[in-house]
């Protein structure tokens, strides 16, 4: 089930809410737990038996692990097979046709397969199981003898499908114990309106910008037009995937959990290494966790540490998807990140602010060519749509229409991609000088908000979110 | 608590609060409105039908599409969808926007419908069974009227910046093929020497009765009719017309046009319409009662049937076929005084093949009357010829 969709917003969200706050204390996990079975079962009607597997397997091995605590090998046996158990499903689903067209590309003979298709969430879920049972045997955590409280942890439905990644050690409290009340559910409700106006308004409209200029023939248009299919990508796919993030947030706070920040404007970055500090922050965060430190971090010498990052980096594209251009994105910024450290670091802090944020979005921008394109040979050739070559021309009339008729949603994205847009937002709350007028002025801004994004959500046809993939 | 406090305690509530109380106040009322609000057949404003509830079973369910219906028909009755939807485009023409639901924005009041770009190979399956079936039926005469949408022709009246692709390329490429085979009437040549004059509707993708007489003119030269120039009478049946490219956009929903009929100035003869498929026979071109609906165009033949079979008084022993879509609608009128009888086969709805058709009735003309948005589309024409 979609956050942005009627049938969530208007039969799920209502019905839950209501028996969520209605029942007393006791009830409230077992009250989200079942929601959450029911949120996914709607969307996967025949995965959601592979996800109650999977929360009973990595509750089991939970348990095994901490039982283990004092003889090191076995415990250490425990963790690798309920790790290597995790990869292989995860693996099984999504790399499983990659890894058989590879094999059927190198070898001479050929291997008939059938690709089941890829349930939704399960790249995250995977992670979130496995920094529980990581932390489990680290002894950061203690193993979770209620099943209900485990299972909730993983199957909890506002970031059960595209995330935010929680690490289990940032809500094991929250599971037994958490305050509801209603400035929570308001602030919950807050972000939950501005997630939902970035995926309406934002996301899906510039979207569709860039759907048409990706559709057209490459080679047809001009330099600039290049441009703004792919500015309007950035923008769509961080509007699309931040938008997401504050609805779970915001969710999440609704029902009394607090979630990590996801996205802290990764577009005013002045580097790359900030922009991955400001990007996806709980994947980042899950992969320094669990693979850059485990694998010795910075720690043994230059060597491994470019070792490290480009095996993580490699790592985190392929997570996004089984493909050769998700795996090129990542060691593209394996290899960009590792230039950073060691080469151009230090000098580029002497450079002027301007220069440095047009060298990182520059890097991001050609970035994202390589993620959104079909086949690399499209992203080579965009990319020389880009600089020129293959081109017609600087300008032509498509980008002035793109602009011309979607300005006002570039400006939009322009102000909320930066602080500019929320300070905004904040200067407009605080004009009305009495206090009545202040809240008349907030409650009718975020309403009003809300109600416009409705109006495009009951007429647009129905769009995924592109994170819905990975 | 008295309402005084309970008022005070309101105003001295945070602002979280009251967008908190706001917000779920607002889902659990729209949730009540929505269950409330009955199930709607169809969008009048929209001219087209509304996904209903659709019915569960333990396949579609364990298959997901028991799932995606149900949202679907969610988004579909919302309650107040005309209010919504003009919330949305307000602000869309506030943004600018000149291209709404693939229908651009145009000036002088003109909404115009993108140009459709043909899939290579179905276009070219669909013109080796036009050039096979016309060499097969040597005997008959086979001519072909291919009419360019509103967008290839009043190219001035789409909206700023706006560059489409040329349908002339495509038609050339349809004329380069077939002309050898069959008579090519060159629909484009007209239409764009006519083109300050009303041929198309503003608010509809068809073009207009006016423009149909036009073509008719360059027709009635290649297939050898006997008609006179001022033969016809004009009258309108309706001034009230507001076409699907208003409906579909949601713009120029107040703008009224007119729709036009030519009738012969001879008395008007006898005829028989007989709606194969839908048993139905009536003893006019024109079906008044579509007057009355949101889509008049449909009065010319009642709209789109698969198969129609008119039968005239003409002297003439001539039969026509034609292969058409809707365009055909408001032009067959033109033609019934000249043939005996005439059979229209609309390849999107007919089911059959062609050659039932055939050995039903000795024609002696074939015609294929297509505008070339439906025709860069359509991919029932080799299925109806060959009978795949």
């Amino acid at each position: 089930m979609l956050f942005s969709s009627i049938h969530f917003l208007f039969v799920f969200l209502p019905i839950t809410m209501l028996v969520y706050y209605l029942v007393p204390y006791k009830l409230k996990n077992f009250v989200m737990l079942i929601a959450s079975l029911l949120f996914y079962a709607w969307g996967e009607p025949v995965y959601v038996i592979l996800m109650i597997l999977s929360i009973l397997f990595n509750y089991v091995m939970g348990k095994d692990i901490s039982e283990r605590q004092d003889n090191l090998d076995k415990k250490k046996q425990s963790l690798i097979f309920a790790v290597v158990v995790n990869l292989l499903i995860l693996g099984f689903f999504k790399y499983y046709g990659f890894l058989m067209d590879t094999i059927n590309a190198i070898f001479p003979f050929k291997i008939t397969y059938r690709q089941l298709p890829l349930p939704v969430g399960i790249s995250f879920y995977t992670f979130q199981a496995l920094s529980y049972v990581v932390d489990v045997y680290k002894g950061e955590v203690k193993s979770q003898k209620n099943l209900l409280q485990f299972a909730l942890y993983i199957a909890m439905f506002p970031q059960l499908i595209a995330g935010p990644i929680v690490r289990y050690i940032d809500i094991e409290a929250q599971l037994a114990k958490r305050q509801i009340h209603i400035t929570k559910i308001g602030q919950g409700a807050m972000y939950f309106i501005r997630g939902f106006a970035k995926k309406i308004l934002i996301a899906d409209t510039l979207g569709s910008v860039f759907v048409e200029i990706l559709d057209m023939k490459l080679g047809t248009y001009s330099i600039l037009t290049a441009w703004l299919g792919c500015i309007s990508y950035a923008f769509q796919i961080y509007f699309d995937f931040s938008g997401y993030s504050d609805m779970a947030i915001g969710l999440g706070k609704m029902f009394g959990f607090e979630f990590k920040q996801n996205f802290h404007y990764p577009y005013i970055s002045l580097s790359v290494s900030e922009f991955w500090r400001r990007w996806h922050i709980s994947l980042s965060t899950w992969f320094r966790e669990y693979v850059y430190i485990p694998l010795g971090g910075n720690r043994d010498g230059n060597g491994k540490t470019v070792r490290n990052l480009l095996i993580v980096w490699m790592l985190t594209g392929l997570w996004h998807g089984a493909a050769w251009n998700f795996l090129i994105w990542g060691f593209y910024y394996g290899v960009i990140l590792v230039l950073e450290k060691f080469i151009w670091g230090r000098a580029m802090e002497r450079w002027m602010p301007i220069v440095r944020r047009i060298y990182t979005l520059a890097v991001i921008l050609f970035g994202w060519v390589l993620f959104f394109s079909p086949s690399l040979g499209y992203a080579v050739r965009y990319m020389g749509s880009m600089l020129g070559i293959g081109a017609e021309g600087l300008i032509d009339k498509q980008t002035m229409f793109y602009v011309t008729s979607n300005w006002l949603w570039y400006v939009v994205a322009f102000l909320g991609a930066s602080p500019i847009g929320y300070t905004l937002i904040k200067q407009v709350q605080k004009v009305p000088t009495s206090r009545l007028g202040r809240q008349i002025l907030s409650v009718g801004l975020y309403m009003g908000i809300f109600f416009i994004a409705l109006a495009f959500l009951v007429t647009e046809s129905f769009q995924p979110f592109l994170y819905f993939r990975f | 608590m008295s309402i005084r406090r309970k008022r005070r305690k309101l105003r001295h509530r945070k602002i979280e609060d009251l967008v908190g109380i706001g917000f779920v106040v607002c889902i659990m009322i729209f949730a009540i409105i929505n269950i409330l609000t009955p199930t709607q057949e169809s969008s009048e404003r929209e001219n087209r039908t509304l996904a209903q509830k659709p019915t569960a079973t333990w396949t579609s369910i364990l298959s997901g599409n028991y799932m995606e219906q149900y949202e679907e028909y969610q988004a579909d009755q919302f309650f107040a969808r005309d209010f919504w939807r003009s919330v949305k485009l307000g602000l869309n023409r506030f943004s600018g926007s000149r291209k709404e639901n693939g229908v651009y924005i145009g000036k002088d009041g003109y909404l115009l419908e993108d140009i459709v770009i043909p899939d290579r190979e179905t276009l070219q399956i669909n013109l080796d069974a036009i050039e096979s079936f016309a060499k097969e039926h040597e005997e008959l005469e086979t001519s072909m009227i291919l009419v360019p949408d509103a967008a290839n022709v009043l190219k001035e009246k789409l909206p700023a910046f706006v560059q489409l692709v040329d349908q002339s390329r495509y038609m050339s490429r349809v004329k380069k093929q077939l002309s050898s085979s069959l008579n090519w009437i060159d629909a484009e040549a007209v239409m764009n020497k006519h083109k300050d004059e009303k041929i198309y509707y503003k608010t509809d993708h068809h073009w207009t009765t006016k423009g149909a007489y036009y073509v008719f003119q360059e027709a009635a030269k290649v297939l050898d009719l006997d008609y006179e120039k001022d033969g016809y009478v004009f009258y309108p049946v309706t001034k009230t017309f507001n076409g699907t490219l208003a409906a579909k956009s949601g713009y120029r929903l107040d703008e009224n046009e007119e729709i036009g009929i030519y009738v012969p100035q001879i008395e008007d003869k006898d005829l028989i319409v007989n709606y194969v498929e839908e048993q139905r026979k009536t003893a006019s071109l024109y079906d008044s009662s579509k007057l009355e609906e949101r889509d008049k165009y449909g009065v010319y033949l009642g709209g789109n049937s698969p198969l129609i079979d008119i039968q005239t008084v003409s002297e003439s022993e001539r039969r026509l076929l034609i292969f058409k879509d809707s365009y055909a609608n408001c032009f067959v009128p033109f033609l019934t005084p000249y043939f005996r009888e005439i059979v229209l086969v609309d390849p999107r709805y007919y089911t059959g093949t062609i050659e039932d058709i055939m050995q039903t009735y000795q024609f002696t003309d074939v015609l294929f009357l297509y505008s070339g948005n439906m025709f860069f589309q359509d991919n029932n024409i080799n299925g109806v010829i060959n009978g795949e």
